[in-house]
């Protein structure tokens, strides 16, 4: 979900190269949703153990996660504490829409209409409390840090960004973060490479892209400030938005000093501009733990040991990579 | 048009050694032979080889190329060959296959796709100062890496008084080879030095070297390891680890 900016907001395509030797604060749950979405099998259905639990997220964070450490990247996941209220309202909406994504879903499926299912089952993605919890336990047993938010992973994930020199930049597939304050954030990180498109036979490229803040901010000819008062205007995880503004006639308001107008309660900004975050993190990298990493992946849900072999590999490179090792850019 | 004639379990020897540092290879092939640099994904270590062409049994080629494999599928091609059977590489880029055939008792033709692989062409070869240069047998250092496997994920290479030491320290223990310039190949020593390396990159690596592997090593820089496998000469870079 998130405020949608992508109308107004420039981004610049990067390589993945050139985020070696970085850390990113990762939306936990943004990447697992991500990875639910598009890690299915041929026929569009979620991958699952043979009893019938989901192993999509799993799936994905775990090669995706490797993927990244292997370019001597440091993803740190943050996962998101309690909501403030005023998304709550939100989150109840969003269970509605789930609600019709589900029973659609359903017909499609007895009706054969393959497509359609698989658009409405991708809308219906739910998160449970215990796939929350295996996918920290693969973190840790991965020797991946994850951090636990007080409040909203994407406010600590750009809070982290601002004061510690390690994190380069927030990654999420949201703007939300930009409005947190996060001075970089990069989109598709988790998700690079070819991707099937949902319910086509077509393959398109998802390539990493960067906002630097202060660019964007120089760009639109406003702060930080008129940026949140933007997301209001057009809605937010906190607020419905005006009816009928876009990206485009709210960048217009605010620029005009007009926000005011539209009786948005004021203090709706500060829930972006002074979240609730905790200074008090720390992350490091441990090699993994791999007896209980197969017997978690491939004993417990029947990954492929073959894969799951090889990959075991470049994860021990990866995080090995990632702590002491050096590169050799520096040689040349 | 490229084409090739090779003994497979020199190929294979190759490959195996090409596998152990990256997935898809860059294979250059010009009028004097095969060769590939390239650095692996994190930029930890760097492969520079040369197969010069009169290691091939036959060898020609029309004009300059680049041609991507993938090693991985390669190598179970290449596990699939006979010790005593010749080997012909042959390329259809009309068609993007690169044919791979046995010849033995029988003739068998694998045809794998030839992939899109960038090859890093303006990649130089890493510069550091090296304080020793130390010749040393495989077999030898071969061991040290595989003693050091048990206690620890790194190693500790150092040069000095006339040795070679080979050391790792881990949470179950320590272990430390000594090796006098007797039972070395050479041992050059400008000056005392020591670096400490991942110890799978340089498993993987030795694991297929039988020959003499020449070191260059100096005080917490890369190492590099010269050595032939199969008729190819290699280059092998490594960057070190450096505890903070």
């Amino acid at each position: 979900m998130g405020v949608d900016l992508k109308d107004i907001i420039a981004k610049n395509e990067i390589e993945l190269a050139k985020l070696n030797g970085k850390a990113i604060s990762v939306d936990a749950l943004n990447a697992l949703y991500q990875f639910l979405a598009i890690i299915r099998q041929r026929d569009g259905e979620l991958l699952k153990d043979s009893t019938g639990r989901t192993t999509s997220h799993l799936s994905g964070l775990f090669y995706r996660t490797i993927n990244l450490l292997e370019l001597g990247i440091r993803p740190v996941y943050i996962y998101d504490g309690r909501p403030p209220q005023e998304k709550i309202d939100t989150l109840r909406q969003r269970q509605e829409i789930k609600d019709s994504a589900k029973k659609k879903a359903i017909r499609a499926k007895v009706e054969g209409r393959e497509k359609d299912y698989v658009k409405f089952s991708q809308q219906v993605l739910h998160f449970s409390d215990e796939m929350l919890k295996e996918s920290k336990e693969l973190l840790r047993l991965m020797g991946v840090p994850f951090i636990d938010a007080p409040s909203e992973a994407e406010a600590q994930a750009s809070h982290m960004c601002s004061m510690d020199p390690r994190v380069y930049a927030v990654a999420s597939q949201d703007y939300d973060s930009l409005l947190f304050g996060a001075p970089v954030l990069v989109r598709n990180v988790t998700i690079t490479g070819r991707r099937k498109m949902p319910g086509k036979n077509v393959y398109r490229e998802v390539v990493p892209e960067s906002i630097v803040l202060a660019e964007a901010l120089a760009a639109l000819g406003i702060g930080r400030e008129g940026l949140v008062e933007i997301g209001l205007l057009i809605g937010t995880d906190y607020n419905e938005g005006i009816k009928g503004i876009g990206p485009k006639s709210a960048l217009e308001i605010v620029k005009a000093d007009r926000f005011d107008e539209y009786g948005i309660e004021e203090r709706l900004k500060d829930l972006f501009l002074k979240p609730d975050v905790s200074d008090n993190f720390s992350f490091s990298f441990k090699l993994p733990d791999e007896d209980a990493l197969y017997s978690f992946l491939c004993d417990e849900r029947e990954f492929s040991r073959l894969r799951v072999e090889r990959a075991m590999d470049r994860l021990k490179k990866g995080i090995e990579g990632v702590t002491r090792q050096e590169t050799l850019d520096q040689w040349f | 048009m490229f084409e090739a004639k090779i003994e497979a379990k020199n190929w294979k020897n190759i490959i195996s050694v090409i596998g152990s540092i990256i997935e898809e290879a860059p294979l250059r092939i010009d009028k004097d032979g095969l060769t590939l640099r390239a650095m692996d994904p994190s930029h930890i270590s760097l492969i520079d080889l040369e197969v010069p062409k009169d290691q091939f049994i036959d060898f020609s080629v029309d004009s300059d190329r680049v041609i991507g494999i993938d090693v991985e599928e390669m190598s179970r091609v290449m596990s699939r060959g006979k010790p005593t059977d010749m080997m012909l590489i042959k390329a259809d880029e009309d068609n993007n296959k690169l044919f791979v055939t046995f010849i033995g008792e029988s003739r068998r033709r694998f045809g794998l796709p030839i992939i899109d692989t960038p090859e890093q062409s303006n990649l130089k070869l890493p510069d550091f100062p090296t304080n020793a240069i130390i010749g040393i047998d495989a077999s030898l250092f071969k061991d040290g890496i595989k003693d050091a496997s048990i206690v620890a994920d790194h190693i500790t290479l150092e040069a000095k008084n006339n040795s070679f030491i080979m050391r790792a320290e881990g949470d179950i223990g320590d272990i430390e080879t000594k090796i006098e310039k007797s039972s070395l190949v050479e041992l050059k020593l400008e000056e005392e030095c020591k670096s400490t390396f991942n110890l799978s990159y340089l498993a993987d690596v030795s694991s297929s070297i039988n020959g003499p592997i020449t070191l260059e090593l100096g005080n917490d820089s890369p190492i590099l390891m010269n050595f032939e496998i199969g008729g190819a000469t290699i280059k092998f870079v490594l960057a070190p680890r450096i505890e903070r």
